[in-house]
């Protein structure tokens, strides 16, 4: 038989490549994650027709569900009705506990079901919305039942199983190291996609093609040419229902060993080889090894942090995070994170990234700046005092996507005064359509088997190990936690410490 | 004119020969209202939408009455009206978003022919961005304000008429008219579409998800018969432009020789290309709003002497739900259907305002389907 490599009528469809058919098992599925999230997503790309009609999906948890009760459960509001009932057939539902061998015996027979009746090809994707600690149960289990292989009925070179794993990936380094150790013992590096939903927004993948495509931005994005970079992911929300997590994690675990670094990598790494293969894994792992990591006494210098007091958020007053439900009166966990990073490599010496991450703060931004170095001599009147601004590029992950750069102009008239302008680029203005949602991104990658935008677990170690100090040193500080009154732009340390170098936080 | 009216979003009154200044006036005005000065006055292209007779204007008013506030530009609607003899007519809006000038919509009414449209429209452009020009209707080939036109645009978009015609000659010279202009050397950096071919990107996507699965792909190969079916009128036989767009295109990327071109035989139209018998088959409908529109496309083979059939159909009682079916090896299980939102002209022009150059498959699949129906000579 004549072997079609390709797909050959895909060629110039505008259309990324339709997954091939497999089954998407999410274990933890009565979780909020499932409905808000997963099958929503799923449902999203099977209208966008880059899923298979024979895409099918098996929920497990403990809760006993039938197929038709998780159907409902799971549907997405506002949906076409003749869509989602095509979409709903492929949903199933089995009960079971993952700590039990008798649940995965199930899941085997009811895999070779759906295989059968679907057209699956024995092609499997692990959802893991589990603890983290039980990522090792979950996939012992799977590899001693055979599950983590095709079974013997599917295509040898063409049917897959991956595992996709849900943040976080550890809670600190020797966790972490532990995790991988484990994994790797029942499944290779391949098989395993560690998620970071921040990896699938659209403004965030547009950093590398701002930074790739456009020649005019590469060579001045280097020490030579930029003063600093600030990287701000602030929310106005407080801990809302997660106060419970969000205590064991403070917002180093939560934002910055994940989101922001990952941020701060796209921003420093060098220009990958190729987008096809592991070459911009490779380049983040560089960058994350070229991070300086710090001591007790330069945890001191180079990080805040602090704990929201009671305050008011559009008007409305709100309490203290002591306060919170849920959240123990003595908590010393930091809802405001600031810290200084260095990447000693010849690109970026002497170039301090800036992060900074907090609940309860004045709005919610989340933006990566690039402050370029001021000009050398003013030539110019300027128009608020006598020091030159910098010009900065702001990349604006959210919540109004775009681009701007902001630069010095002149003020019409006969005097030679200038002033502050912003060039910008908006997405709404730009793009009529809306962007694709991050977790569609990521699960169609998966499916395509596209490990791009997936967190390798070298990475994942590494940036521990540049945070896991900074916990340390932390933990074992018992001076008063300093405080920032909810609604306002961070504890009045942060800003001081950026002023005494001369530099200054962009407002919120 | 006054800005407060202007800013009503109602139609202004326009004198044809002061358009430019007159917007110009409408923008020192609005820059005067925001007392900092941040406003702006927002254009991401220029387009130029000529319209033969004012039914094709009207449908146009509505679609880009949705499409200029997501799309900010300056648009200038050209309607050609047999009916009007006397001087240019002319009226404008604008579109505002937040604070600033979103956009600009000028109506220009000439008579049926508008020698000194491009002098009219060219000073209005703004540079170094994109110049749509989309024509609804026959298109002017071979006048001499055509030709100008065309030279001053960047993109040139046409809406061939899907309804199957008389003789497959007709059916045709629309598009060797098309691939004239295309060929021509002095518009070689030019983007050409046709949103006919345009309004089958959904039908081309899910005829090519039946070979995503590598078990269906290794069937191509075994492929002996494609039966590509379209909506006609009572009688008619003559392939619509559909069936002609999708044959062209798995023949294109088939890589099939061309071994007999389109012929007639009962019920409809054959051609051989490579191994593959394409057959073309009308399918009766009195709903002028499907004629011409695809109904079904069939592969039919056979893998070790077991018959294969692998369709993807529009659902017979809802229009935009499109089936996949089939029969034998790999065939697709029920319940592979999606309801899908008919391509609307709005979403096409979003699209084309958003793509640079030219569309390589666009170009090659007309050339394949010149070649197949024995126009590429003529043309």
């Amino acid at each position: 038989m004549t072997m079609v490599e390709s797909n050959p009528l895909r060629e110039g469809l505008s259309s990324a490549r339709t997954a091939p058919p497999c089954t998407v098992v999410i274990f933890g599925a009565s979780g909020d994650l499932t409905q808000r999230m997963l099958i929503p997503s799923l449902f999203d790309l099977s209208e966008q027709r880059l899923v298979p009609p024979e895409l099918s999906v098996l929920g497990i948890s403990r809760r006993p569900f039938s197929d038709a009760d998780f159907r409902q459960r799971v549907q997405p509001d506002d949906v076409n009705s003749t869509n989602w009932s095509n979409f709903s057939r492929g949903i199933f539902y089995l009960s079971g506990n993952h700590h039990e061998l008798e649940t995965y015996e199930r899941l085997k027979a009811r895999l070779a079901e759906i295989d059968s009746a679907r057209g699956t090809q024995g092609n499997r994707l692990f959802y893991l919305a589990v603890s983290p600690t039980d990522f090792p149960v979950v996939m012992g289990h799977l590899s001693s039942h055979g599950l983590l292989s095709p079974p013997d009925y599917a295509d040898p070179d063409e049917s897959w199983v991956r595992v996709i794993l849900e943040k976080p990936f550890g809670t600190d380094l020797a966790s972490a190291t532990l995790l991988n150790k484990e994994i790797h013992k029942l499944a290779p590096e391949s098989q395993i996609y560690r998620i970071d939903h921040y990896l699938g927004k659209e403004t965030v993948q547009n950093i590398l093609t701002f930074r790739f495509a456009n020649c005019i931005f590469e060579p001045v994005w280097n020490r030579r040419y930029i003063d600093h970079v600030q990287i701000t992911a602030s929310e106005a929300l407080g801990v809302e229902e997660r106060a419970g997590y969000y205590d064991q994690s403070g917002a180093l675990r939560d934002m910055v060993q994940n989101h922001l670094l990952q941020l701060l990598s796209l921003v420093a790494m060098e220009p990958p080889a190729s987008s096809l293969d592991d070459s911009i894994r490779d380049e983040k792992v560089k960058v994350f090894k070229a991070l300086r990591v710090y001591d007790a006494a330069q945890v001191a210098r180079e990080t805040v942090r602090a704990q929201y007091t009671a305050g008011f958020i559009d008007g409305k007053p709100v309490p203290g995070y002591l306060q919170e439900a849920n959240v123990p009166a003595d908590s010393r966990t930091e809802t405001y994170a600031a810290a200084r990073f260095w990447i000693d490599n010849w690109r970026w010496e002497g170039v301090p990234f800036y992060l900074r991450t907090g609940k309860r703060l004045a709005r919610k931004v989340t933006e990566v700046a690039i402050v370029f170095k001021r000009a050398p001599l003013m030539l110019f009147e300027n128009h608020g005092g006598d020091t030159l601004e910098p010009n900065i590029l702001v990349l604006r992950i959210g919540p109004e996507e775009g681009i701007s750069l902001r630069f010095g102009t002149k003020i019409p008239g006969m005097t030679r005064r200038q002033r502050w302008v912003n060039m910008d680029f908006d997405y709404g203005t730009s793009f009529a359509r809306p962007s694709p949602p991050a977790y569609g991104r990521l699960l169609h990658d998966c499916m395509i088997g596209d490990p791009t935008l997936y967190n390798r677990g070298d990475a994942v170690e590494v940036a521990w190990r540049v945070t896991q100090p900074i916990l340390d040193a932390w933990a074992a500080d018992t001076s008063p936690m300093p405080t920032y009154e909810a609604g306002s732009a961070g504890p009045r340390q942060s800003e001081t410490w950026m002023e005494d170098e001369g530099r200054y936080w962009r407002k919120l | 004119v006054s800005l407060s009216a202007v800013l009503t979003g109602e139609s202004q009154p326009l004198d044809p020969h002061r358009i430019g200044s007159t917007l110009t006036g409408v923008w020192k005005e609005f820059q005067k209202t925001c007392a900092d000065g941040n406003c702006m006055r927002l254009c991401s292209h220029n387009l130029l939408i000529v319209c033969s007779g004012p039914d094709r204007a009207a449908q146009v008013q509505r679609d880009l009455d949705e499409l200029l506030p997501n799309y900010p530009g300056r648009a200038v609607v050209v309607t050609l009206d047999p009916a009007h003899s006397g001087p240019v007519q002319g009226d404008f809006r604008v579109f505002t978003r937040r604070r600033h000038l979103a956009g600009e919509l000028v109506r220009l009414r000439f008579p049926a022919d508008a020698p000194p449209l491009p002098s009219m429209v060219a000073p209005l452009w703004q540079d170094g961005l994109p110049m749509v020009l989309l024509w609804r209707g026959e298109p002017a080939y071979g006048t001499n304000w055509f030709q100008q036109l065309i030279e001053n645009c960047t993109r040139f978009v046409v809406d061939t008429d899907f309804r199957p015609k008389e003789t497959l000659g007709a059916c045709v010279q629309p598009l060797a008219a098309l691939w004239k202009l295309m060929r021509d050397p002095y518009l070689a950096t030019h983007g050409f579409m046709d949103f006919s071919w345009g309004r089958l990107q959904v039908w081309r996507d899910w005829i090519a998800s039946l070979f995503d699965r590598p078990d269906r792909r290794r069937l191509l190969p075994l492929v002996e018969c494609i039966e590509l079916e379209n909506w006609a009128v009572p009688g008619a036989t003559v392939p619509g432009l559909s069936s002609l767009y999708l044959s062209a295109w798995l023949v294109y990327h088939l890589k099939l020789p061309i071994v007999q071109k389109l012929s007639p035989i009962a019920g409809g139209h054959e051609a051989r290309f490579g191994n593959v018998n394409f057959r073309f088959y009308s399918r009766s409908t009195d709903d002028e709003d499907m004629l011409g529109r695809p109904v079904r496309v069939t592969f039919r083979g056979s893998r070790d002497g077991q018959p294969f059939r692998l369709s993807v159909e529009r659902d017979s009682t809802e229009c935009s739900t499109l089936v996949l079916g089939g029969s034998g090896p790999c065939a697709p299980g029920s319940g592979h259907t999606l309801h899908l939102e008919r391509m609307q002209t709005l979403t096409l022009l979003g699209q084309e305002l958003e793509t640079d150059g030219r569309d390589r498959q666009f170009e090659r699949v007309l050339e394949t389907l010149l070649r197949m129906t024995g126009a590429a000579a003529d043309a």
